[in-house]
């Protein structure tokens, strides 16, 4: 009753153990050439949510990024090299993207991670990353933790903390005379991201009358119908969402089935409305929904950066939403790093060249803090009006920090946009 | 008022666990044996008939194609899994539906895309208002409930009251002997497997609008409706239609006063107890059968 | 009697000479190869502690379980929960392997009294359920983003040129080897015999003296014990301990590749290990070649394994393994 006979056995140790030393020893010692980078190319690789309850909207940024490397490409390339830029789809599920992170470093074999989307989902590769030494650079997330110069030095998160944005948000509330006298409820998703905004919440002071989390998993089969029905319930005036877009469309469309009519106040990575339009929201129920940004509108045209992003966009037949834009955005701040680092490009130097990245030029409203790994740290609020432009509803751009630090107006102005939006 | 208005939430989805358990139960009365693409179908089910009301804005139209699709289906897993049922029996025709189940989701990804979408429902979703207060019930809700109340109706009235209803049975509790009573088994099985997906067709599209489709959606409801259908009494139509709203208005109950992570502990918990207390169910029939 | 006793000695001795040379073949193979290659060893090695487990729950006892992924996830999170608080990975590992045995075993007490479709259904309930604990105690498990892990790295004395995924490859090596030759043994040993006979006919065996309600239990708890031991190996390449790791499609996986591969042999463990461990990516680089569009690429693999089932069940029931054997007559 063995599996194998005695001789099958001999026969398989012996096979493998001439393939062994057939095979050339790894020890052999070469001078390595920088991973991902030859004399022509640049290899760098994202993990997306392609597909899963995350999907809405975010599956974009790939192909929004990819069109910005390939127009940066088809203008001469990063100090002669065209940037070849891999995606992979994680499905939002952490287990998912440790697999795919370890294929694009081991078989792909990138120069460095690129705007890898989710909390939950970068969270599980970010030490592996930084233990490797391999550049990790606008995460897609605004989880305050990959802010952390200390423990992430080759991290730089890519969207403004939701510790920042929580702040922000209670200010204007607090600054705003229709909205603070009402009775406010949370909605929020029940994992790094969402907890992350309430500590934004506790710092400044604020509190809710109920906090309610939801799970992304469920978020396909059960929906946020039992959290709205309970704000219904408790008699919500305002609510505030922080959620991806996939639970703000279920939680608004559920209130209006249920005949409850609060405030919004959505968060920056939930609100993008041609989504929320494809997720069935109808027009009138997005109009007068508050929402922090920190990139000018997909509808401002005479803004010079729009007019360039929109036309890549465009031209590569990739959606414009808040989503992409910023994505490109981000694209053209690492494209510009990847300029200073030089013709001998290493991860070093890279990691080195980001480190002054608060002098690139940017589409946001705010500088992008380099140095210190904070990255963007402040938002306007805006709010859609009836055909659903989102118009400035702030008294200005605000800026803070992921601490106890206060909430200012700041003084930024952005440095004029080039002709072209290349490095 | 809150108990009410959970409740109330919980007897739409409840009603459609009740629709595939129902269909779950129709393939095993007919033919000994459980589908666990049941849930995929429906998924197909609806996806087309998304894509039909996207282009026609004509809700019934798109429940018919549906319900003709689900049919159609429904006799396509049933050749599928034909040779299986026939050469390994019970678990042979398991493991073939759920290499179908595995199919007819790739099918669906690849064909519509594995994003979720929104199914907008044919009639208001707003909750009925009843003086100042507003219920959780709408009008597609009691659309829903009424739909399923007449089918559960109608299955139950063909099993029991036809010749046909009785053949299928027969074929069903012994191939062989109502082989020779004259009925055509073979037939007799695939017809009861196209019934259950046109059934499990008109469950997929009625859920569909209550959150997102896609083609992993329906996973948790395989789950919910196999509970349900086991929780009711695998031979019993009825049972299934009761077993379903009771498990949509123990998940509702869970999910409003607890956690909605914890609708899956629920739903195993409660089969447990079924399977160690009363395997045949509450309307099952315990040891004698009757044909 | 002494003669066979002296067999006994004999086929033991072989058999430890056996395992000591597979384990030499796979460190010397695993040194050869790049980072990459470990990587797919390892989960060659993984899938296999798992399929071994089911070979003897599905194929030997006849128990078609949809949720071997949650008793996977009981080893991971076991695993995981011991190597965070400093214990060694053998500590470790076997506290996971303790913790299956033992789950197994209370689920075996419900599950072993079920027949087809209320066991499907049951371990089907499981697999959804089980992992949404972590949701529930979102403190001690760590809720949808699971638990991190620091490691495990390898042992300093390798060098720290010494790649993460050879020392994952060698620990998944050596739990396959171990548990491949317990379940060599327990399959020839009388358990086996009475886990055959109950399969084939229940009133029969019990007829003959065999307790066929513990029989079906040991079964479901020894198949979880190997599940635990592989979620744990799973657990050590990801560093990982998540729910989205052993989801329901994982349990389906392992239906698949213990149907495809072969339910009754050993030999067929390891053959659908192979192909779990390996078509995935084969298809991936078949998909990216042609240049597909995503929504093709993507969902070619599960494409795929329904379709291999289907085949498998209607053309080959008895699997890849089946197919070798009849050949070589």
């Amino acid at each position: 009753m063995r599996f194998v006979t005695t001789r099958q056995m001999v026969a398989l140790t012996a096979t493998a153990m001439v393939a062994g030393l057939a095979a050339p020893a790894s020890g052999v010692v070469r001078i390595p050439a920088e991973t991902g980078v030859t004399a022509k190319t640049i290899t760098l690789g994202a993990h997306l949510p392609l597909t899963g309850p995350a999907s809405p909207g975010y599956k974009d940024v790939g192909p929004a990024i990819k069109a910005y490397f390939d127009y940066v490409n088809a203008n001469g390339g990063i100090n002669g090299r065209s940037v070849n830029f891999i995606v992979k789809d994680d499905k939002y599920d952490p287990a998912q993207t440790k697999r795919v992170v370890s294929s694009l470093l081991l078989q792909e074999k990138v120069f460095a991670i690129v705007s890898g989307l989710g909390t939950a989902t970068h969270s599980t590769v970010v030490s592996d990353l930084n233990r490797r030494g391999v550049p990790d650079l606008m995460v897609l997330s605004g989880y305050s933790g990959f802010g952390n110069s200390t423990k992430y030095p080759k991290t730089w998160p890519g969207l403004p903390s939701y510790i920042v944005e929580a702040k922000i948000i209670s200010k204007f509330i607090a600054d705003t005379a229709a909205l603070n006298s009402k009775k406010a409820c949370l909605l929020y998703q029940d994992d790094d991201f969402g907890r992350d905004a309430k500590k934004g919440f506790a710092a400044s002071g604020m509190t809710f009358a109920s906090s309610l989390g939801y799970n992304a998993a469920l978020l396909a089969s059960s929906g946020v119908k039992a959290q709205i029905a309970s704000f219904a319930a408790s008699k919500c005036e305002l609510v505030v969402v922080f959620g991806v877009t996939a639970a703000t469309a279920n939680a608004i469309g559920t209130s209006k089935a249920l005949g409850f009519n609060p405030e919004w106040i959505a968060s920056s990575v939930g609100a993008d409305k041609k989504t929320l339009d494809d997720l069935g929201v109808p027009k009138a129920l997005l109009t007068g929904v508050y929402s922090p940004n920190v990139m000018p509108v997909a509808e401002d045209t005479s803004d010079p950066y729009i007019a360039l992003i929109s036309k890549i966009l465009t031209d590569a037949k990739v959606p414009v939403t808040s989503y992409t834009i910023a994505g490109v955005n981000d694209a053209y701040l690492v494209a510009q790093a990847i300029k200073a680092a030089g013709k001998k490009l290493t991860r070093v130097k890279l990691l080195a060249a980001m480190k002054k990245s608060a002098t690139f030029k940017t589409a946001a409203f705010v500088p992008f803090k380099g140095d210190t790994h904070q990255g963007y740290t402040g938002f306007y609020i805006g709010r859609y009006d009836a055909q659903l432009v989102q118009r400035r509803a702030s008294a200005g751009v605000y800026e803070t920090d992921s601490a106890s630090g206060p909430v200012t107006l700041t003084s930024f102005v952005r440095p004029a946009a080039p002709a072209k939006l290349i490095p | 008022m809150r108990l009410v208005n959970t409740l109330l939430s919980g007897l739409s989805s409840g009603v459609v666990y009740g629709l595939i358990a129902l269909a779950v139960v129709f393939v095993w009365r007919s033919s000994r044996a459980v589908n666990f693409a049941q849930a995929g179908q429906a998924m197909i089910s609806a996806f087309i008939a998304l894509s039909v009301y996207s282009s026609t804005d004509n809700w019934v139209l798109a429940l018919v194609v549906a319900t003709a699709a689900g049919f159609l289906v429904g006799a396509f897993a049933y050749v599928v899994v034909q040779k299986a049922l026939r050469s390994e029996g019970e678990s042979g025709a398991l493991i073939a539906s759920l290499g179908l189940l595995a199919v007819l989701q790739a099918a669906a990804a690849m064909i519509w895309g594995g994003e979720i979408r929104a199914f907008p429902a044919p009639v208001s979703t707003d909750g009925i208002h009843m003086g100042d207060t507003t219920l959780l019930l709408s009008r597609y809700d009691l659309l829903v409930l009424a739909i399923a109340a007449g089918l559960a109706l109608l299955l139950t009235l063909f099993m029991q009251r036809t010749r046909l209803g009785l053949a299928m049975r027969a074929a069903a509790f012994n191939g062989e002997v109502a082989r020779i009573s004259g009925v055509r088994t073979g037939r007799m099985l695939l017809l009861g497997w196209a019934i259950a997906g046109a059934i499990g067709g008109i469950g997929g599209v009625l859920i569909a609008p209550l959150s997102f489709l896609s083609p992993n959606s329906f996973d948790i409801v395989i789950v919910f409706a196999f509970t349900a259908a086991v929780v009711g009494g695998l031979d019993s139509p009825v049972g299934a239609m009761l077993g379903g709203i009771s498990t949509g208005l123990l998940l509702a109950v869970v999910t409003n006063y607890s956690d909605a992570a914890n609708a899956p502990i629920a739903a195993l918990v409660v089969l447990v107890i079924t399977l160690i207390v009363q395997p045949a169910g509450l309307f099952g029939s315990r040891t004698v059968r009757r044909v | 009697m002494s003669r066979i006793r002296h067999e006994y000695w004999w086929r033991t001795l072989a058999w430890i000479v056996g395992m000591a040379v597979v384990a030499v073949a796979w460190v010397l193979v695993n040194d050869r190869v790049d980072a990459l290659w470990n990587l797919r060893l390892a989960y060659v090695a993984m899938y296999a502690i798992a399929l071994s487990g089911m070979v003897m729950l599905v194929g030997h006892s006849g128990q078609v379980s949809l949720g071997n992924g949650a008793f996977m996830a009981v080893g991971g999170y076991a695993f995981a929960l011991a190597f965070m608080r400093g214990y060694s990975i053998p500590v470790a590992m076997l506290f996971a392997g303790v913790m299956g045995l033992v789950v197994g075993g209370v689920v075996g007490l419900v599950a072993a009294r079920l027949s087809g479709p209320y066991l499907a259904g049951l371990t089907l309930g499981l697999a959804v359920g089980l992992p949404a604990l972590a949701n529930r105690f979102p403190d001690l498990l760590g809720g949808d983003s699971g638990l991190l892990l620091d490691g495990p790295y390898p042992p300093e004395r390798f060098g720290m040129e010494f790649p993460m995924e050879r020392w994952q490859a060698w620990v998944a090596g050596a739990t396959a080897i171990l548990v491949f030759a317990v379940m060599a043994w327990l399959i020839a040993a009388p358990f086996g015999r009475s886990v055959r006979a109950t399969r084939d006919h229940e009133p029969a065996a019990a007829l003959t003296g065999i307790n066929t309600a513990a029989t079906k239990i040991a079964a479901f708890a020894v198949s979880s014990g190997c599940a635990a031991l592989s979620g744990a190996v799973l657990t050590q390449i990801l560093g990982l301990a998540a729910p989205g790791a052993f989801g329901v499609g994982l349990s389906l996986s392992l239906l698949v590749g213990v149907v495809v591969g072969g339910r009754q042999r050993l030999l067929g463990a390891f053959l659908g290990a192979t192909m779990l461990a390996l078509l995935p990516e084969l298809i991936g680089n078949w998909v990216t070649a042609r240049e597909l569009p995503d929504r093709l690429g993507l969902n070619l693999p599960g494409l795929v394994y329904g379709g291999l089932l289907l085949l498998t069940v209607g053309l080959a029931p008895g699997g890849l393994a089946t197919i070798a054997r009849s050949r070589r007559r």
